[in-house]
């Protein structure tokens, strides 16, 4: 207890004087305290410009979906007019005299 | 004196020395304070401090959970086309209040009055925008209905119909939907739409839903594979970042989202649109016919390559309302000869086509029963061969056939029947099957004249697609496959799961047999009821049938009873055509088949010839036949 006591007054001691790492013999490892700084330091920086390209890709993917959405409705729109039937009404209506072929076509060999 | 200006000097360098301790002394000290101070503020906010929920709220950063719909799966044609496609219609509707309370409370009144007027500028010039893009209301009217809106504090007011995404688009360039939803207040609600490109046709094959919430239906391969078209629902947990935007926050209880499958389907959407054309142009043309259906299936897999089912609405239009391909199961009239003939030729009894039977005058007993048969009564000669029977469809011959080898042991024939699946309920791609019912000795449908009846297509009850599946067969040599419409599950266009042809029975019949009944196939076409067909572009081997279909009414009793004919005379037909072509190597078999209404007319097999000889010729001409 006693023991306990000195050393809890050494180290008020110490820490009003402002000796308490100079006494523990912190600038041995002042080189780790600095690396261990830096290292957090770097995390920090590292989350941030990550936060900001997950942003990045979150607007990408937005961008990617209405471009998805834009492809599939076109696919839509030009499938619409695939059908024989709708391609022969079309020709009817502008007067054409196209129609079905009544024959084969030759096949050249 | 050198010692008294060295005390002075050391007193003044003692002197410097304590006061750059003693302010350092003082930095330190002030730190030291401040860490102290800190050190107990930080063990407060730990173990006492309660913040105010409101700001904790506002401050925290907070992951929220958003479930991530799946893309339901296309319903993909056999080359890939598009049939089924999920698209996103946008709804919009309008916050008419944004900005009015900030507009209204601004110190400046004055200013405040001028952006409120800008603001109802720029509305004027949206509702132009909107009128000329919904076409449903007027410049003016849509204007009146924003200021109503402002004025009465209306959040979420709808604006028109639902839009696709490149008008969404235009719409965003529109005065205030051009600016952010808190200035301009535009409100977009994303709606799940299922989009068909080739409308109504095969709808019964291919089903209908509206979007990928709807699980309640049943119909065609929307239906049946619903669940694998539908997906899996993702969570995403999103998280604020320092900047205030949301990005995910990947953990364990984040799910990936799984999209729905692709479906590849066997149809051919070419020769859908052709059978669906030729089956309509020829109902149009006969205002007795209820409906009707067809099917093209492709010989050597089963695969169907379109099937299309048409019946009059209450408007007097042919629609994809009910799939009779495979719903409609009943008597299928001549055509049903052909397994007859199957039978009799593979059990030896018919070892000739040319084999001569007595006409009988076209009448024959059987039974206490009498058969009359008109063309057997017009037929020139006291015999008639087999084949020339099978030509000019002749009813007795094949009864007199049937009784004469069959009457001690029907069993046989029946069996006969059932190895030729024809009381099959297959495991269809769709959900409908009607059950076909072939009747045997000891069953309550069987009678003393149920095996004439059997053998020219009376008393068995099957769909069309049983009649197409054993025609089919006998185009292919004897080997019966299994008709199916689903060709693979596909994901980001590779191969998932793929679903080969399926044999049902590996040899029905000899090739010989098969070749024998092609031989009596042709000749119908060459000569006999279906000698329209002659000037088709390629061969078709096939057979008219003509079936009365029998109907619930009233008896004098007021009891419902079956009848085939009616107190005032009205009956109902089926007219059926089935075929293959080209008839020396076959490609594809074919079937059509028409009902009437409940009238007094007639309606006879060959009335399918028309649509089955524009079916054949088209696909002739746009190469889908091999020469």
């Amino acid at each position: 207890m006693a023991k306990i006591g000195k050393t809890l007054k050494n180290l008020l001691a110490a820490t009003a004087r402002g000796e308490l790492l100079l006494r523990m013999r912190a600038d041995k490892y002042l080189a780790h305290i600095i690396y261990l700084f830096v290292l957090i330091a770097f995390t920090l920086f590292v989350n941030l410009k990550m936060d900001e390209t997950m942003v990045r890709r979150e607007h990408s993917r937005k961008v990617l979906e209405d471009t998805k959405i834009f492809h599939a409705q076109k696919t839509f729109e030009l499938a619409r007019y695939d059908r024989i039937s709708k391609v022969q009404e079309m020709l009817e209506r502008s007067g054409s005299k196209v129609t079905l072929p009544q024959k084969k076509a030759e096949k050249l060999k | 004196m050198a010692e008294k200006r060295t005390g002075i000097q050391e007193e003044n360098t003692s002197r410097k020395t304590d006061r750059v301790g003693i302010i350092l002394m003082v930095i330190h000290a002030f730190f030291l304070m401040a860490a102290i101070m800190l050190f107990a503020r930080i063990v407060y906010i730990q173990l006492t401090f309660k913040p105010d929920p409101r700001m904790l709220s506002a401050v925290k950063t907070r992951s929220i959970k958003t479930t991530i719909e799946p893309e339901r799966g296309t319903i993909l044609a056999h080359d890939g086309r598009i049939l089924a496609t999920s698209i996103p219609m946008y709804q919009i509707y309008m916050d008419c209040t944004v900005q009015k309370k900030a507009f209204a409370e601004m110190r400046d009144k004055e200013k405040g009055k001028e952006k409120e007027a800008e603001w109802l500028s720029k509305a004027k010039g949206l509702s132009k925008g909107l009128s000329a893009t919904f076409n449903d209301k007027s410049a003016d009217e849509y204007y009146k209905s924003i200021e109503k809106g402002r004025k009465s504090g209306n959040q979420y007011m709808k604006i028109g119909r639902p839009v696709d995404h490149g008008q969404l688009l235009k719409l965003k360039e529109l005065p205030l939907f051009n600016e952010s939803g808190y200035r301009g207040g535009l409100i977009v609600k994303k709606i799940d739409t299922r989009k068909y490109p080739y409308d109504a046709l095969a709808r019964r094959v291919i089903g209908h839903v509206n979007n990928n919430s709807e699980t309640n239906s049943t119909i065609g391969i929307e239906g049946n594979y619903d669940y694998t078209l539908h997906g899996k629902e993702g969570i995403e947990w999103k998280k604020l970042t320092d900047a205030r935007q949301r990005i995910p926050e990947y953990d364990s209880t984040s799910v990936a989202v799984e999209n729905g499958l692709d479906i590849r389907t066997t149809l051919d959407i070419d020769i859908q649109d052709i059978t669906d054309r030729a089956l309509r142009k020829r109902i149009k043309e006969n205002s007795n016919i209820e409906g009707g259906c067809a099917i093209i299936m492709d010989v050597k897999t089963g695969a169907i390559r379109a099937m299309t089912n048409l019946m009059i609405d209450s408007n007097g239009e042919p629609r994809e309302i009910y799939n009779y391909a495979i719903g409609r199961s009943g008597d299928p009239g001549s055509v049903f000869k052909l397994a007859t003939l199957m039978t009799l030729i593979e059990d030896g009894y018919v070892k000739s086509l040319e084999t001569k039977v007595p006409t009988n005058k076209g009448s024959w007993t059987y039974n206490k029963k009498t058969f009359t048969d008109e063309y057997l009564y017009k037929w020139p000669d006291t015999q008639i061969s087999i084949i020339d029977a099978f030509k000019i469809s002749s009813n007795n011959v094949f009864r007199q056939l049937a009784c004469e080898h069959y009457e001690k042991d029907p069993d046989r024939f029946i069996r006969k029947l059932y190895e030729y699946k024809l009381a099959e309920e297959y495991d269809l791609d769709i959900k409908g099957l009607a059950r076909p019912v072939v009747p045997g000795p000891g069953s309550p449908a069987w009678s003393g004249t149920a095996l004439p009846s059997i053998a020219i297509g009376y008393t068995v009850n099957v769909t069309p697609l049983h009649i197409i599946t054993l025609y089919n067969a006998v185009a292919n040599k004897g080997k019966m496959m299994k008709p199916y419409f689903v060709e693979s599950f596909e994901e980001n266009g590779k191969v998932k799961k793929r679903f080969s042809p399926t044999i049902l029975n590996g040899s029905i019949c000899s090739k010989a047999t098969a070749d024998t009944l092609t031989r009596a196939l042709n000749k119908v076409t060459e000569s006999g009821t279906g000698s329209a067909l002659r000037s088709a572009r390629c061969k078709i081997a096939g057979k008219t049938g003509t079936a009365q279909i029998p109907f619930t009414t009233k008896g004098s009793n007021g009891k419902d009873k079956v009848v085939y004919k009616d107190a005032n005379g009205n009956r109902q037909h089926q007219a059926t055509f089935v075929g293959f072509f080209p008839a020396d190597n076959p490609q594809y078999t074919a079937i059509i088949v028409f009902y009437s209404k409940l009238s007094r007319g007639n309606l006879y097999g060959a009335f399918g010839i028309p649509a089955f000889k524009t079916i054949v010729d088209e696909m002739y001409a746009l190469n889908m036949i091999e020469d």
